[in-house]
């Protein structure tokens, strides 16, 4: 019997072979221990890029030809429960409890349905040639700082790249609020100028460069001509194999008295709705494996790019700096993650937002107005 | 390699799946159902424009039902789509023959059109069973270091066959355009055509190569392992190929010259580039006779500066019939025989005295020298009909036996009884 498994890309991965090769070595292990379980099944995993993942299951699902299991990130699962592209997920109450409540919150509906089951969650990090940064910044001061004696800085200016300097600089609960549909407080429009004022101020900079997104961030880190970038935990693959040990990795700066909010990305694995009966038990079977304990603990420790979605799973910080450093910020990104299930169910927002981020960086509309303009994008989403 | 296999096997677990086996038995029995004796006789009933149409037409409404009871029916919906196209490019082919010649219609379908449909309709079925993309990346070996995968590599074999097979009409063009510029010769336009269509193939192929990651140094290696190929295994090939462009260039062979070989006439059809396609009138064969054969060995041409050939019949006439007579009878029958040109005039020549018979020539031109043999039979024809009517005798050799005795001294000659 054979188990269909979509697997969305994150954004900012291209499918080529190294990426291929990557998830099948992040895999690998987790399919050979279940195939001895059950070594009638062949489970068959198919990558796609996230941004086409829902046509490719709608499209395959007419044809009852749509995979059994779907990897993807929890907002992306959210949606397709809503669209009736896949099957609520049953966890009965001993997985339920293993699985960090914060996370299951992230994929519940209105109905209670569970749209999927939390896999792991990958960090939004900061990283960083060992050569060029022997010590990470840990403020945004520092940042510029470390800019002016020669440090590379490279930003993205996709939103879901930026974000994370909005909570450093005491923006984010402007932002949340307006995202909940309510007008920002004076106090809380005055943080996201601030924010909005730092964004222009580092483009200023002569060793800031802002670029369009975080694949350019990445390739330049890796080719040596940027020193310093925010990037994904799902990145450490690539740069590792370019970098070596002279890469570095670091929680992203917090402001004076604020908490930098990263967006980390909870990637779940949701039901498919065509699958056979047998097919349907295996897919389930498959989905409470990959939660299990010493499973959880071996892909992270296999891996070290994301952490466990399994609550009860030790994650070794004091023999992983690199843990370390995804624990932290999970922790530090705690505060944006109502902001991250808006962000994927506001597509035309987030380019609306983007519209306005691109002028104001580049100088041509001024922070309070780009301020203003972004309030008005976020309070009129629907 | 092994990697694909084991991805295509593991698209049969699709076939666990009820909905799949469904829209497949609904295609299969339409399939069946048109090869039933009854509904072949019910077609005959529609129009014949219409009756290739019914089979997908069938798959495509049973689809409809089967979505209409919410059962995905998208695999049989694509299925009668790619059915109804297929057909559908053959309806399509009755209109293009009305614009264009057969042979340039059937090229364009069976090079072109079809091979491209069928790809597209086999990646659309695997975009439904699989991820296109994530195969593409699948690995299939390594050559001089650069990892090939079947995206790659399909995707050169694609630009490589599409250069082979569109790259003839933008050349012919080009070609034209010069032949009416400077005014190249029609032998030498062929040449540039063919010249410049390989030469954008070569700049293809190459940029495909550096396209897979293959570097200088890379290319150099396999033009050095060429060059020992062509050295010892294709030296014949790349001899006929260089042959085929040079008797292009010089327009000694030509599509439509008429050549000797082995002493029959034959009209070039066709020259290739490792053979040269000859016309045999006599039986109507085609030759193909590789080019290095016209370009190492002497040949006879009767279209090389003029289309004319001068032809010849002998016959012999009895002694006693004045020469000068003779002479002027055939001279005169010459012209009267179609197809013989008035001028040059016929020649009719006293070739010599034989043993019974006076032997004559009689030399003619004729236009075109593919009909050589026909108007040779016209012309002998015409030769004993004016003989007859002239009553002038075409002699033959006459034998007179005798019976011989032994020995040869007691043997009276024209004693016995003759036999003739």
């Amino acid at each position: 019997m054979v188990v269909y498994v979509a697997v969305g890309l994150q954004e900012g991965h291209l499918l080529d072979r190294d990426t291929a090769d990557s998830f099948a070595n992040h895999i690998r292990q987790l399919l050979h221990e279940f195939g001895r379980l059950h070594p009638n099944v062949l489970v068959k995993t198919s990558l796609y890029p996230e941004s086409e993942l829902r046509e490719q299951i709608r499209r395959r699902n007419l044809s009852g030809l749509g995979p059994d299991l779907i990897l993807a990130s929890a907002d992306l699962a959210n949606e397709f429960l809503q669209q009736g592209l896949v099957s609520a997920m049953p966890l009965d109450q001993e997985e339920r409890n293993q699985i960090d409540p914060a996370l299951l919150d992230q994929v519940i509906d209105s109905d209670g349905h569970q749209a999927g089951q939390p896999l792991v969650i990958f960090t939004q990090l900061a990283c960083f040639d060992r050569r060029r940064v022997p010590t990470p910044p840990a403020t945004l001061k520092e940042l510029l700082a470390q800019t002016a004696t020669g440090t590379r800085v490279g930003l993205s200016l996709d939103l879901g790249g930026l974000l994370w300097s909005a909570g450093s600089l005491g923006g984010l609960s402007g932002i949340s609020s307006a995202a909940r549909g309510l007008q920002p407080s004076l106090e809380q429009k005055q943080g996201i100028v601030r924010w909005m004022r730092w964004l222009q101020e580092a483009n200023n900079q002569q060793r800031v460069t802002f670029f369009s997104d975080q694949a350019s961030l990445r390739q330049r880190l890796a080719a040596g001509s940027l020193d310093w970038i925010s990037c994904q935990s799902s990145d450490l693959d690539g740069l590792w194999r370019s970098l070596g040990s002279h890469l570095g990795v670091s929680i992203l700066p917090d402001g004076e008295g604020q908490r930098a909010s990263p967006l980390n990305n909870l990637r779940v694995l949701a039901l498919g709705r065509n699958s056979s009966r047998h097919q349907r038990a295996m897919a389930i079977a498959l989905a409470r494996y990959s939660l299990k304990p010493l499973v959880q603990r071996t892909l992270t420790l296999d891996n070290r790019s994301f952490l466990p979605a399994n609550r009860y799973v030790s994650v070794p910080v004091r023999s992983s700096q690199i843990l370390a450093t995804m624990v932290a910020a999970r922790q530090q990104g705690e505060s944006s993650e109502a902001l991250l299930s808006w962000f994927h169910r506001h597509d035309p927002g987030v380019k609306q937002l983007e519209a306005v981020l691109v002028p104001l960086v580049f100088g041509v509309i001024e922070p309070e107005a780009a301020t203003e303009a972004a309030v008005g994008i976020l309070r009129t989403q629907p | 390699m092994r990697e694909l296999i084991s991805e295509v096997l593991s698209w049969l677990g699709y076939l666990e799946r009820g909905s799949v086996q469904l829209q497949l038995l609904l295609l299969a029995a339409v399939l069946l159902g048109l090869r039933l004796r009854w509904t072949r006789r019910w077609l005959r009933r529609w129009p014949r424009a219409v009756a290739p149409l019914l089979g997908s037409a069938a798959a495509l409404l049973l689809s409809l039902g089967l979505q209409s009871r919410s059962i995905p029916a998208g695999l049989l919906q694509f299925l009668g789509l790619s059915w109804l196209g297929w057909t559908l490019l053959d309806l399509l082919r009755m209109p293009l023959l009305r614009w264009l010649p057969q042979q340039r219609v059937h090229e364009l379908f069976s090079r072109i059109v079809r091979p491209l449909y069928l790809l597209l309709a086999i990646l659309a079925l695997i975009n439904q069973l699989d991820s296109t993309q994530d195969l593409a990346v699948i690995g299939i070996g390594k050559l001089f270091g650069i990892a090939l995968t079947i995206g790659n590599i399909s995707t050169a074999v694609l630009v490589i066959y599409g250069l082979l097979v569109a790259s003839g009409p933008p050349a012919a063009a080009l070609a034209w355009l010069l032949h009416r510029l400077i005014g190249i010769s029609d032998g030498s336009r062929k040449a540039l055509e063919i010249i410049l269509s390989y030469t954008v193939v070569g700049l293809g192929i190459t940029a495909v190569c550096f396209q897979l990651g293959l570097n200088s140094t890379a290319l150099l290696a396999i033009a050095g392992g060429l060059s020992v190929g062509l050295g010892f295994g294709i030296k014949e090939v790349f001899s006929n190929f260089i042959s085929g462009i040079w008797l292009l260039f010089e327009g000694s062979v030509r599509p439509g010259e008429v050549l000797m070989l082995d002493g029959d006439s034959c009209e070039v059809r066709k020259l290739g580039l490792r053979a040269t396609l000859l016309w045999r009138d006599r039986d109507n064969a085609e030759l193909l006779i590789p080019n290095q054969t016209f370009f190492t060995e002497a040949a006879t041409s009767y279209t090389a500066s003029d289309r004319m050939r001068r032809s010849q019949v002998n016959v012999g006439a009895a002694y006693h019939h004045d020469p000068a007579t003779v002479i002027g009878l055939l001279e005169a029958t010459a012209l009267q025989v179609p197809l013989v040109l008035k001028q040059p005039a016929p020649k009719a020549l006293l070739l010599n005295y034989g043993d019974f018979a006076i032997n004559y020539a009689l030399r003619f031109w004729i236009a075109n020298p593919m009909n050589n043999v026909a108007i040779c039979s016209e012309m002998n024809q015409a030769i004993w009909r004016a003989f007859q009517e002239h009553q002038i005798e075409i002699p033959f050799p006459q034998q007179v036996e005798y019976a011989m005795t032994w020995p040869p001294q007691a043997h009276e000659p024209n004693l016995g009884n003759p036999r003739t």
